[in-house]
């Protein structure tokens, strides 16, 4: 079972990615922010990020830069979740290797959808 | 960031006059204040909504894992049916029908056939009959011929011995004929009296048995139907199930996609704090208020990267998903 770690300093949405990345077959884990995010791929065994922007002590783009500065986790798919849609926000997410842009509220199926894509089933 | 340029262009306007820093100093302490008012409701209505939100998804997850696992067993029930039916029922049901159609079939080809030899059998005794009326015939002309003879050896007188032997034997050739032929003829009569009741009821037991075959063969009919048909109605109940299911699941990811406004009003109630922080060093610069003063207001509880990096209108919409 392939396991996507969901970053946001929200519960609620943690809670609601992760059910339904659940529904759809995923092991999930969650950080509450960039730090607990970046400790958190220590453990190992991650297949996907899932990240909001927002967060306190270490943002989602300022998380995806540092993990994707570590050659462990550089080729890592990671994927924003975030109420911003801001244009300079996006291409710096997109520059700094992000695989896609979600904005709030998000569609499960879509999501999903985009999940698949990026490490299959 | 967006506040420094305001406050930075905010620095260049005239200071208004006859303000001094300690009233200043009270001001900024006034609002800070306030908005440390304003920042605690906010985290109190997000923690409240935050909860209440979470406890919906829970219910809603509840919901859904319940309705999971009815389906779940109900495929169960409806799938070990569906293959007892598969295997075992319409297995059995077919087979026995197979063997009864088989042997109703032999059962009537028997039939057929006993009835025919009972025709044979009649027709051969009746035969046997016409043979004994023959032999009747045969015997009465050997006995013609044996008096013949004892006429012609009393004639002869003492020169026929040989016609005498010859009546003789004649004579009881004849007897013994007419003695093996009576016994013939009583054994055809009572074959020719009981070969048509045989015959009839063999007609008889062909009429049934073929009755029993065409009736046995519309029941297994009516029965392989009804199968076909529970069979019909288990694979539509188990492909209704698989649909209730994924209605369920869409309906529940609908739900948690409108529960996600408790984090887009979250974020929005916190950025209160940024706005009004703004307002803050854009009243005091307007007011004259030295570096100072103005480093000494508190940060804002939350900033977004957004704001922060460009005001341009968003390149994606709510629930949008962008693949690079």
């Amino acid at each position: 079972m392939k396991k996507i770690l969901v970053v946001d300093d929200s519960a609620t949405v943690r809670q609601q990615v992760g059910m339904a990345l659940q529904q759809a077959g995923y092991a999930v884990v969650e950080a509450g922010d960039g730090v607990e995010g970046l400790a958190a791929l220590e453990k190992g065994g991650v297949s996907m990020v899932i990240c909001d922007v927002n967060m306190p002590r270490m943002s989602g783009l300022d998380m995806l830069e540092n993990l994707k500065r570590d050659a462990r986790h550089a080729n890592l798919p990671v994927v924003m979740l975030t109420t911003e849609g801001h244009p300079g926000l996006v291409e710096r997410a997109k520059k700094a290797g992000a695989k896609g842009w979600i904005v709030k509220p998000f569609k499960a199926e879509l999501m999903i959808a985009a999940v698949g894509k990026l490490v299959g089933a | 960031m967006v506040w420094f340029a305001r406050s930075a262009r905010a620095a260049h306007l005239e200071p208004e006059s006859g303000i001094d820093g300690s009233k200043l100093r009270k001001s900024t302490q006034a609002i800070s204040a306030f908005r440390d008012k304003l920042i605690k409701r906010v985290r109190r209505v997000n923690e409240t909504t935050a909860l209440e939100v979470t406890e919906a998804a829970r219910y809603l997850n509840t919901v859904v894992e319940v309705a999971r696992n009815y389906v779940q067993s109900s495929q169960k029930v409806l799938g070990r049916l569906h293959v007892q039916g598969e295997d075992n029922l319409a297995q059995l049901l077919m087979t026995q029908s197979k063997f009864l159609r088989r042997h109703a079939r032999e059962m009537s080809e028997r039939a057929a056939l006993q009835d025919e030899r009972a025709r044979q059998a009649a027709a051969a005794a009746k035969s046997i009959a016409d043979l004994a009326a023959s032999i009747e015939r045969l015997a009465g002309e050997a006995r013609l011929l044996a008096v013949n003879a004892r006429i012609e050896s009393s004639r002869l007188g003492a020169q026929s011995a040989g016609f005498e032997v010859l009546a003789s034997e004649m004579q009881r050739l004849s007897d013994e004929v007419a003695t093996t032929n009576e016994r013939v003829g009583e054994l055809a009569n009572r074959l020719g009296q009981d070969l048509p009741w045989i015959a009839q009821h063999a007609r008889d037991f062909r009429k049934e048995m073929e009755g029993f075959s065409s009736t046995a063969t519309m029941q297994l009919d009516d029965t392989e139907r009804a199968v076909g048909e529970l069979r019909a109605q288990l694979k539509a109940a188990s492909s209704g199930n698989g649909m209730i299911m994924e209605d369920i699941l869409r309906a529940s990811a609908g739900a948690l996609s409108h529960l996600q406004f408790q984090d887009v009003v979250a974020q929005e109630l916190r950025q209160l704090d940024g706005a009004a922080r703004e307002a803050q060093i854009e009243a005091l610069s307007r007011l004259g208020a030295d570096s100072e003063i103005v480093s000494e207001v508190p940060d804002a509880e939350y900033t977004t990267v957004g704001e922060a990096i460009d005001s341009q209108p968003p390149v994606a919409d709510s629930g949008e998903v962008m693949l690079f």
